[in-house]
């Protein structure tokens, strides 16, 4: 049985996980542009002195018109000489980590120990490491991860269809790796096509990219409805009872991979849309407004590169039961 | 070391002040940006702090107690810094972040419900956590720093810790009472 650390030792925890005592140059650069301009403030050891020597008055009178003086000869005396925001990629590379927030469920699993790992995970780890940086991943929902209000984040992987991001807001990678959704029938069907079930019902998982291709709208332009006949259900699961039953002639999926349809006995894979392209996602402006076009070029360069050396390969088939769905 | 630079600087060593500065300058920006929590504005204030550094230095009497009287220049930064971005209205907004497989075995559900604690605080209450949890200054060290009584200090810290712990214990019987739930 483990003991729950007290608040006290929680608090000082998550302060010191949270500090960063790497100040930016830029910082001390303009400081110091400023201080060497600026004379010490000595009125009140004038002050002291005069006391001592009665001459007060003549003499803290002579250093407030100094001081005053400098200060209005020193215009950014009480403002800061604002900071260039520049790119986010600065900041995230003078603190040494970038916030990756990953949703918690499908494409990842819940581990032995309680927490959440998968292929995004694994992306997010490998992303830090070619930016050069430590990856400092956090669990949110894909929904919220996307509302667009909030971006204590510097990227998301929110494992949706990239033509779903709302562009406005949000910068979309090049795609990092592509899911399948497959057309299934049950193993005893005659259907040898798409053709064979358009009369349909065809079962698909309500709000899943599968029913926007059955519906027509899968990807980012219109197209012609594949079936007007739809049975949409909560889960692949509720999908294939309903294919077991006879309830469904076929179905889409929307989570099981080529691996879990493989080692089934009583489907039949027919077809599908092409896999749905996901990628990466980064706020258009960071929370403290800074670019982040410089921050988008670095995912892109880091995807690229990591599909050239095969390491996206490498993820892909120890998470996907060895499929590589890092190819479109 | 610490206390010839700022014998130095308080002499008008520009240099002195510049070593000073690089030294001490980290750990002010640490404490700035967990009491303000954003970045841009942590770097206006400890720029702010160690302008105003650099000028009062004079007066300093002792050049010993640098370290609190620091501290106090910052936290006083920091509010102005605050004032300044409630002005500007650009607060930015607490990620609300419903995780859907929360894990209580790891710091990760403790950061969420911390950051969301933290924000409920007040400016001079966030500085009394920080100073106290972050810094390890005592509740004398830290009304030295704020130049608040002690009395006011140690209400201040403990309020603040009362909010944190609320929010932890909210937590935590939520996630017994989901496990619970799933258990029977």
């Amino acid at each position: 049985m483990t003991t729950r650390p007290s608040t006290d030792e929680r608090i000082a925890r998550w302060l010191d996980a949270e500090a960063i005592e790497v100040i930016p140059d830029r910082v001390l650069e303009r400081t110091f542009e400023r201080t060497r301009s600026l004379r010490q403030d000595r009125s009140r050891l004038i002050a002291l002195r005069s006391r001592r020597g009665g001459r007060a008055l003549l003499l803290l009178a002579a250093a407030v018109a100094a001081s005053l003086g400098i200060s209005i000869a020193s215009g950014a005396l009480r403002q800061p000489t604002p900071t260039p925001r520049g790119d986010v990629l600065d900041q995230i590379v003078d603190f040494g980590r970038i916030r990756i927030v990953v949703r918690p469920d499908q494409p990842q699993f819940t581990a032995g120990n309680g927490a959440p790992t998968g292929f995004d995970t694994d992306v997010a780890t490998a992303l830090g490491s070619r930016i050069g940086v430590r990856a400092e991943i956090t669990f949110i929902d894909a929904a919220t991860m996307l509302e667009g209000s909030s971006t204590r984040w510097d990227v998301a992987l929110p494992s949706v269809p990239s033509w779903t991001v709302t562009s406005e807001q949000f910068s979309v990678s090049k795609p990092y790796y592509f899911w399948p959704h497959r057309l299934v029938v049950a193993a005893g069907s005659s259907a040898t096509s798409l053709a064979d079930v358009v009369a349909g019902p065809i079962c698909v998982v309500s709000g899943d990219a599968g029913e926007q291709w059955l519906r027509g709208a899968y990807g980012s332009t219109p197209a012609t409805p594949v079936t007007t006949s739809i049975l949409t259900a909560a889960s692949d699961e509720d999908c294939l009872a309903r294919l077991s039953s006879g309830a469904a002639v076929a179905m889409v999926t929307a989570q099981l991979s080529d691996a879990d349809l493989q080692i089934r006995s009583d489907t039949r894979v027919i077809g599908g849309p092409a896999p749905e392209p996901r990628a990466a996602v980064v706020p258009v402006l960071s929370a403290d407004g800074r670019t982040t076009t410089g921050l988008l070029s670095a995912i892109n360069g880091a995807i690229s590169a990591m599909r050239a050396d095969g390491t996206l390969t490498g993820l892909s088939q120890n998470r996907f039961g060895g499929t590589d769905l890092s190819q479109p | 070391m610490q206390t010839e630079l700022v014998e130095a600087a308080r002499h008008g060593d520009h240099d002195a002040f510049e070593a000073l500065a690089v030294s001490v300058s980290p750990r002010l920006y640490a404490v700035a940006r967990l009491i303000l929590r954003d970045t841009y504005l942590a770097e206006d204030a400890v720029q702010e702090t160690l302008v105003h550094i650099w000028r009062a230095l004079p007066s300093l009497r002792d050049a010993a107690r640098f370290d609190g009287w620091s501290y106090r220049l910052l936290v006083n930064a920091c509010a102005d810094a605050g004032r300044q971005r409630r002005r500007i209205a650009t607060e930015l907004r607490v990620v609300t972040t419903p995780t859907t497989m929360p894990d209580p075995s790891s710091e990760l559900a403790d950061r969420e419900q911390l950051e969301r604690g933290f924000r409920l605080l007040k400016p001079e209450q966030r500085a009394a956590v920080v100073l106290h949890y972050y810094l390890g200054l005592s509740t004398r060290e830290i009304a030295d720093a704020l130049g608040v009584p002690v009395g006011t200090a140690k209400s201040r810290l403990h309020y603040a810790t009362e909010t944190l712990r609320g929010v932890l214990d909210a937590d935590d019987r939520g996630t017994q009472a989901s496990a619970g739930g799933h258990a029977g």
